[in-house]
């Protein structure tokens, strides 16, 4: 798959006792914010509203819920398998992992 | 694969572009003399003067504190000036006994937003918690996570203003204090708040995950940030809060200047178009591939030919400036180099916005 302008490959990785997605592969509006996939994963695994959620982006930060998806894959997405879809790794727990 | 819309589309990132030449310098800004600032790379030769400066530099706000209807209540406004490394909220909590009395309360009732002053650090704490900073000219809700200094250049450049624009400020007293509304947050417009403040904690939460951010962006790991000490990491914290360079410095060469960027450069740029909007644009370059500011913005997709003014900590740039030395002195607490760009017509337009509000 290439990377595009318009779309944006997400692989959720779950860490810990956190729900784990039958499927772990998305595809994303480029121009979403990272709160709107927060929001979207809460939805997917069924978490109460009030229920913590971490995300973070190649086991390494968290970023802001105003950051543009476009500007998180162009410099944090990569290659992950035989075929080389690009993808933004994001792994999700739900109690604080990487500080 | 499942395709998932989670909202309406927007526009799309602006295709990179040629280099720009120089940009003209303005002579309202403070202008760096790139002659200067050595051209080799990647070490540039460090100047602690600049950087001094540069931590220590503060803007002149004045908060005014709206009702539950928007207007402005009788209380006079708060004059401060605040740090550029700074956050909105941590500026208010830095004096309490200041703001305590102008700071509204979640449950008062229309009218009164103000209440009696604050009597513990919690009530100070749930009172920050309830309240939303709005911009005086366009009336959005400022994010309260972005440094003061980066807000104060993408809507107060000199270049965006006249002193006439200020019918409430006195020409002869200088450039007018950044005025802005301190309102309830469930008074503020939703439609333009990010997220919401919870807590001092996470703002230093979203500081310090910034700070990792940069790091990665420019070595590729994050290992340095994790390997500080509880007691390093609320150094840094506390000299942000504190404006103490010495705390802050000490933290941040190691993290970012004990050694060349290996991977890319950490910069952000903001770019005010005509309209007042301002987009944020995370560019992917190495040093090799952008070793001046300009072959930064030019990858943005800015133009000489838009351009007016190329700002970093509120300095007016010319776009051969070496991307090394503007690492080296001009980088944020946060590990960034936030570069804002305003588009030639921006300042008319500006105008016109604030002449329209205060009619």
């Amino acid at each position: 798959m290439e990377p595009n302008n318009s779309s944006v490959v997400l692989r959720f990785h779950a860490i810990g006792d956190a729900p784990i997605l039958r499927r772990p592969v998305f595809r994303v509006s480029a121009s979403q914010k990272f709160a709107a996939v927060a929001a979207f994963l809460r939805r997917e695994l069924g978490l109460a509203p009030d229920a913590s959620l971490f995300l973070y982006v190649n086991q390494a930060f968290a970023p802001a819920p105003d950051e543009i998806m476009h500007n998180l894959d162009r410099c944090f997405a990569d290659a992950q398998d035989a075929s080389g879809t690009r993808a933004l790794r994001v792994h999700y727990c739900t109690t604080a992992a990487w500080g | 694969m499942a395709t998932t819309d989670l909202a309406s589309p927007s526009s799309a990132a602006p295709a990179p572009a040629a280099l720009p030449a120089a940009l003209s310098r303005t002579s309202s800004a403070v202008a760096v003399d790139s002659v200067n600032a050595p051209a080799s790379f990647p070490v540039p030769a460090v100047d602690d003067a600049v950087i001094e400066t540069v931590f220590h530099a503060a803007v002149p706000l004045a908060f005014h504190v709206l009702d539950a209807q928007g207007n402005m209540t009788a209380s006079p406004p708060l004059y401060v000036l605040a740090p550029r490394q700074s956050y909105l909220h941590a500026v208010f909590a830095r004096v309490p006994h200041a703001v305590a009395g102008l700071l509204p309360r979640p449950s008062t009732p229309p009218g009164d937003a103000t209440g009696p002053p604050a009597s513990s650090a919690a009530d100070l704490q749930r009172r920050l918690v309830s309240t939303s900073f709005l911009c005086d000219a366009t009336g959005t809700t400022l994010p309260w996570h972005v440094p003061i200094g980066v807000l104060y250049d993408q809507s107060q450049h000199p270049a965006l203003r006249t002193h006439d624009d200020a019918s409430w400020w006195s020409p002869t007293d200088g450039i007018p204090p950044w005025r802005i509304r301190v309102a309830r947050t469930t008074d503020a417009p939703t439609a333009t708040a990010a997220f919401p403040f919870t807590g001092l904690a996470q703002l230093e939460s979203l500081y310090m995950h910034a700070v990792k951010e940069a790091e990665y962006m420019a070595f590729g790991s994050t290992r340095k940030v994790m390997a500080l000490s509880k007691s390093l990491s609320e150094q840094l914290w506390r000299g942000v809060m504190d404006n103490n360079l010495s705390q802050v410095e000490a933290v941040t060469k190691d993290l970012f200047h004990n050694e060349p960027v290996a991977r890319a450069w950490p910069v952000r740029v903001h770019i005010r178009d005509l309209a007042g909007t301002v987009a944020t644009f995370q560019p992917l370059l190495t040093p090799t591939s952008a070793p001046e500011i300009g072959h930064v913005v030019a990858t943005a997709g800015v133009e000489e030919s838009d351009t007016s003014v190329l700002l970093v900590q509120g300095i007016a740039l010319t776009c051969d400036t070496p991307m090394a030395w503007v690492h080296r002195h001009l980088v944020g607490c946060d590990g960034w180099v936030h570069v804002v760009v305003i588009k030639q017509g921006g300042a008319d337009d500006a105008k016109t916005e604030v002449r329209t509000t205060t009619d």
